[in-house]
């Protein structure tokens, strides 16, 4: 022992729960702090020390364990709870700029989906041929959700540059554009799980005018994964690495495009501009964004195609490079902000 | 117009345990002791929010624990029902008893 601070200082440090403690002041507030967070981390600290004097070790990791889990279920209530509360204390300035982002990513996601649709439109006369009795208005009705299911993240990442340059945001805003993402990746999901397969099979049987087997592309998530095992399962009798890759890549490409109105909502945040800017700059900015999410799709594609990433990680490469470019956008930031280099700028 | 009425303080099953067990106890418990003493009918993962609940509400107090069990560690809270939990445990008790045997039956 070096001296009187020191035992007591690395004892602190050595004691469980601290550092949650101090994760999770980051997060609640004072009150929350005091009367859930607190009490929590002041029993798992009595009961591991009681475990330790007693020199039960297991009884020490029990504590550690079931302590954790109780600290877990503490912040997921306070999560709601604050969310609660902040709906509740939401100002008006926020209320505009959320209905801004998603008006204009409304709007945007309606564009492209139209933009989606035009070559499906041209081509949809002379598909028709002779066969007359299939409906115009269903079938393009039908070509709508997987028009939306590649429109929606694009029409995000648009709105939600075109609506928070040069906003003034407070903390709540992100997290309610941030939910709101969440909630709309949950209804892709959904739209790309089971709405889309179905739709492009009525669209198919109402082109041909009868019952079509059911391909790839009209296989239900489930349907998908269970057909991507059995092929898999059968593959060493009857190799078709490129139909086995073709269905995997599709596959995970499903999670991946439900869930990138999220990760595009993260990286769009991250690149709205907080200073003012004018319209077309922004416009700029979120046309550079789409071109670049665009490329990386498509290159996820390729590079899982000529077999230089494996099928999972072309598909999630546009998440990986979102999330990669996020990050490094937010350190960057932080470098900048540090007060040294601000004042030699 | 007739004026409307305050609501009755209202009490959760949950709500109702802890009062039962602090009134029944002379002394202030802590969250772990609640937990212990309901037989797992409280869980550690959500007591302190309903603690918290109830202290919103007036039902019960609470404190720091004079001197912290562990040294350096953090203290911790003991809580105690208030008079008005008292009270509304009473009535809701007396409640029950009497709409108990009618709905049995």
């Amino acid at each position: 022992m070096s001296g009187p601070g020191l035992p007591r200082r690395s004892a602190t440090a050595r004691r469980p729960g601290t550092r949650l403690r101090t994760l999770a002041a980051r997060a609640c507030s004072a009150t929350t702090m005091e009367r859930l967070v607190d009490p929590v981390v002041a029993d798992l600290q009595v009961e591991y020390a009681q475990a330790v004097r007693d020199s039960r070790p297991w009884k020490g990791r029990w504590t550690l364990l079931v302590s954790y889990l109780a600290f877990a279920n503490v912040m997921l209530l306070c999560g709601i709870l604050g969310t609660r509360q902040a709906w509740r204390n939401w100002n008006q300035d926020d209320q505009r700029n959320l209905a801004r982002v998603l008006w204009r990513s409304g709007l945007a996601a309606l564009a492209i989906t139209f933009l989606f649709e035009i070559p499906g439109l041209m081509r949809l006369p002379s598909r028709l041929g002779g066969s007359r009795d299939a409906s115009l208005s269903l079938l393009i009705a039908y070509l709508v959700p997987a028009g939306l299911a590649t429109s929606i993240p694009i029409g995000i990442l648009i709105g939600t540059i075109l609506g928070l340059a040069g906003r003034i945001r407070s903390r709540r805003l992100p997290a309610a554009v941030l939910l709101a993402a969440l909630a709309i990746s949950g209804a892709s999901f959904v739209n790309v799980g089971w709405i889309v397969p179905a739709a492009n099979q009525l669209y198919r049987e109402e082109l041909i005018g009868g019952i079509v087997p059911r391909a790839e592309r009209e296989l239900t998530l489930i349907e998908m994964r269970r057909a991507a095992e059995e092929l898999r399962r059968w593959d060493a009798a009857h190799p078709d690495r490129e139909r086995v890759k073709r269905l995997t890549f599709a596959y995970h490409q499903r999670y991946a495009i439900a869930g990138s109105s999220l990760t595009l909502t993260l990286l769009a945040l991250r690149l709205a501009p907080r200073h003012r800017v004018g319209r077309m700059a922004a416009a700029v900015i979120s046309c550079a964004a789409v071109a670049c999410a665009v490329i990386v799709f498509r290159l996820g594609w390729f590079l899982s195609h000529v077999d230089i990433v494996s099928a999972p990680i072309g598909a999630w490469l546009l998440h990986i490079v979102a999330v990669s470019t996020t990050v490094l956008a937010a350190i960057n930031g932080r470098w900048r902000n540090l007060p040294l280099i601000r004042t030699r700028a | 117009m007739a004026r409307r009425l305050p609501h009755p303080p209202r009490l959760s099953a949950v709500e109702s345990l802890i009062l039962e067990l602090l009134v029944a106890n002379a002394e202030a418990m802590y969250g772990l002791q609640l937990v212990a003493a309901s037989r797992r009918r409280l869980k550690r993962g959500t007591v302190y929010v309903t603690l918290g609940r109830m202290e919103e509400k007036g039902f019960i107090t609470s404190r720091l624990e004079a001197a912290p069990a562990e040294a350096g560690g953090l203290p911790r809270r003991l809580y105690e029902p208030t008079a008005l939990g008292r009270r509304v445990l009473a009535a809701w008790t007396a409640a029950a008893q009497h709409f108990s045997p009618r709905f049995a039956q």
